[in-house]
């Protein structure tokens, strides 16, 4: 074998382990990921601590989502998952008025691929008093519901969307679950 | 003043360069009474020679394999050898062709176009949603990858990496090694998650995932440069000026499309504000001592491993080398760590002091690293110069200022000074040429001939202006101009920390 081609050869291998290592990144990372289950129980008799002190008590019968789910001290989310349906709430630092936390969310529902807002909105709240607003949207084949709410400082974004028959089934434990919401110190 | 011809000098008489120079030195760009430079002895600068009410002589004198360079801070002498084998010149005649025969160059072209799809797809959906926004964070951040080019090409000044590798080096890292992290560490933070729990996720995922993945993937762009164009990789500088370029490539990208996921996050429409938000917290703040940084480390080891296979042993190669990447992976964890990101109770200040305790370590180390490496590769190529005992191709003075990138700026300053804009710029081309000459000379001299020419001209064009050195100014000695260049940027990183969190508290 001459110089040239085991130089060649070299390269050859150099370049399969550098690929290899790409391709254990890039593609065996999120192999791995996919077969390591996500979804842990959690008690619906207690109430789960999201982020920023604000709380909920998760539906009967919920998992949540640890790849998905984020704590922190100032910002955070979880995600649940009721059967098929994705219950998730998102909290986040917000200074703005409870409208413009609404324009906010249904900007970023309207940049799902397919999803778009249906009907207007209407005012709730939550059982410790804290007003939001709520709203529905679809994405093919696929109902969701959403609701905002504003108070000490923070926003709380929260959607749930899942196939037509399954969603209507969770859609009560999700609207129970929602205003159950609780911040630390409610405005 | 003389001094005995020492074997450095010998060698250059008798060495390649011997004959191309032997033939300029009776060129008609020559005055009359042609120094001949097989007279090792005693040279009087061009300063003498056409300036003599100026300036004091300057004698370039050769003992043994070093010749003293003590004019400006402490005392150092030039090798007229490279005892350390610091530097393995590209051998004559050695083409880009070859590496179209190499799996490696396939697979950088591959991977390249894979990930830039990935790029290209990303930035034309955030485009469709934010163009206005999207624009801005594209033009910001290419614009602010200039100061870091300027820098890396500073490094790489006797000898210049060809374009075309900086620029797969560049590609590797923006397209490649990106793309292929969005995945791996979106998996890998999961993956920290379920085995571990969702608030060590968030806490540590940062610190322990990102540099992780990271700089292998980044490391990867050095390695394949090499694998591609081993022979471009002559020194130690070499390697950290393609990891530089990596780690450019991969922060700016890196950048952009935090950028856009903050257009997108915040929910306001197609609005800059975000954009700039992004810029000043990752551009200003997290910028000086980011992915460029870590590794240019990473690439200066992977460097070390491949120049100094023939002079040092396996082990303390593989010692080096993997110490550069942990290194590199240390200065990325300290960054990434939830440590002093409250500030320390003091608010935006002791955010920037947290910010400032966490980056400037690393920059510092690595700064004074590749510096040092830099300094020995310039150290090499002008030994090549002065090995020539020709004041007219260089004087001590000269060899003094062209050692690092800030010393070639003062003198440029220094001829400004004296003879405005044309004498900043004929002490640009005469350093310019220089370097080349040293890099050709280095390279068995095939081109020293009109090389030497062009340091003649350039050194007479220096002389007409009665400013016949590109040297520094006398008693020079602060850096005053870096230390302002220092100060202006802690000012610009305050009032940018003040205006980031302006804006974050009103978004």
């Amino acid at each position: 074998m001459g110089d040239g081609r085991r130089r060649l050869l070299r390269n050859l291998w150099a370049s399969l382990a550098v690929l290899a290592t790409v391709a254990v990144i890039g593609i065996g990372l999120p192999a791995i990921n996919a077969l390591l289950p996500a979804a842990r129980p959690v008690s619906a008799s207690e109430a789960y601590v999201v982020a920023a002190g604000v709380s909920l008590r998760p539906p009967v019968g919920a998992r949540v989502d640890v790849s998905r789910t984020a704590p922190g001290p100032h910002e955070g989310a979880v995600l649940l998952l009721l059967g098929s349906v994705r219950y998730a709430v998102v909290i986040t630092p917000y200074r703005g008025t409870l409208r413009g936390a609404a324009a906010r969310l249904r900007a970023k529902i309207e940049l799902i691929r397919g999803a778009h807002v249906v009907g207007g909105e209407t005012s709730v709240a939550t059982a410790q008093g804290v007003a939001g607003r709520a709203g529905t949207y679809e994405s093919p084949n696929r109902l969701g519901r959403y609701a905002v709410f504003v108070a000490d400082g923070l926003a709380v974004e929260v959607t749930a969307a899942g196939p037509m028959p399954d969603f209507r089934a969770a859609l009560p434990a999700v609207l129970d679950s929602t205003r159950s919401l609780s911040f630390r110190s409610a405005s | 003043m003389t001094a005995e011809p020492g074997p450095g000098v010998t060698e250059a008489t008798t060495g390649a360069s011997s004959a191309p120079i032997g033939r300029a030195s009776v060129a008609s760009t020559e005055r009359p009474g042609t120094h001949d430079r097989r007279r090792p002895t005693t040279q009087t600068s061009p300063t003498a020679q056409t300036d003599r009410t100026a300036q004091t002589s300057v004698a370039v004198r050769v003992r043994g394999d070093r010749a003293p360079v003590g004019l400006v801070g402490k005392a150092t002498t030039v090798p007229i050898r490279d005892p350390r084998g610091a530097v393995v010149p590209t051998p004559p005649g050695t083409s880009g062709r070859n590496s179209l025969r190499l799996p490696a160059f396939w697979l950088l072209v591959t991977l390249v176009a894979v990930g830039a799809w990935r790029v290209i797809a990303i930035a034309s959906t955030a485009f469709a949603h934010f163009p206005v926004a999207t624009a801005t964070a594209a033009v910001l951040f290419v614009l602010y990858a200039v100061p870091f080019v300027i820098v890396a090409r500073s490094v790489d000044f006797f000898e210049r990496e060809p374009p075309l590798l900086v620029a797969a080096a560049l590609a590797w890292g923006a397209v490649v090694a990106t793309m292929t992290a969005l995945s791996g560490n979106s998996a890998a933070r999961s993956i920290l998650a379920k085995l571990a729990t969702p608030a060590f996720a968030v806490t540590w995922g940062p610190a322990i995932i990102a540099p992780t993945l990271e700089e292998i993937l980044k490391t990867l762009g050095v390695v394949v440069v090499v694998l591609v164009a081993r022979r471009q990789v002559n020194s130690v500088a070499d390697g950290a000026v393609y990891g530089a370029f990596v780690g450019l490539g991969f922060q700016v990208v890196e950048d952009f499309v935090d950028a856009c996921n903050a257009v997108a996050i915040a929910g306001r429409g197609d609005r800059v504000a975000p954009v700039i938000v992004t810029f000043l917290l990752r551009g200003f703040l997290g910028g000086l001592w980011s992915h460029t940084l870590f590794s240019a480390l990473a690439g200066a080891g992977v460097a070390y491993y491949v120049v100094h296979r023939r002079n040092r042993s396996l082990r303390r190669r593989l010692v080096v080398a993997l110490g550069a990447i942990a290194g590199a992976w240390l200065f990325h964890f300290v960054w990434n760590s939830p440590w002093f990101v409250t500030g320390f109770g003091f608010g935006g200040f002791g955010v920037l002091a947290g910010l400032i305790v966490k980056g400037a370590p690393a920059l510092i180390l690595v700064a004074l690293f590749i510096g040092t490496a830099s300094g020995h590769e310039a150290d090499v190529y002008l030994g090549t110069l002065v090995a020539l005992s020709d004041p007219r191709i260089i004087t001590t003075r000269e060899v003094a200022a062209l050692r690092t990138g800030r010393r070639r700026i003062a003198a440029r300053r220094y001829a400004y000074a004296r003879c405005g804009r044309p004498g900043s710029v004929a002490v640009r081309q005469l350093q310019r040429a220089q370097a080349e000459l040293a890099l050709d000379l280095s390279r068995g001299g095939r081109d020293a001939y009109p090389l030497r020419l062009r340091v003649l001209v350039q050194r007479r064009q220096l002389a007409a202006m009665a400013h016949p050195e590109g040297c520094l100014p006398p008693g020079r000695r602060r850096d005053w101009g870096a230390i302002a260049v220092v100060a202006a940027l802690a000012l610009v990183i305050a009032i940018a920390l003040t205006a980031a969190v302006q804006l974050v508290a009103t978004r």
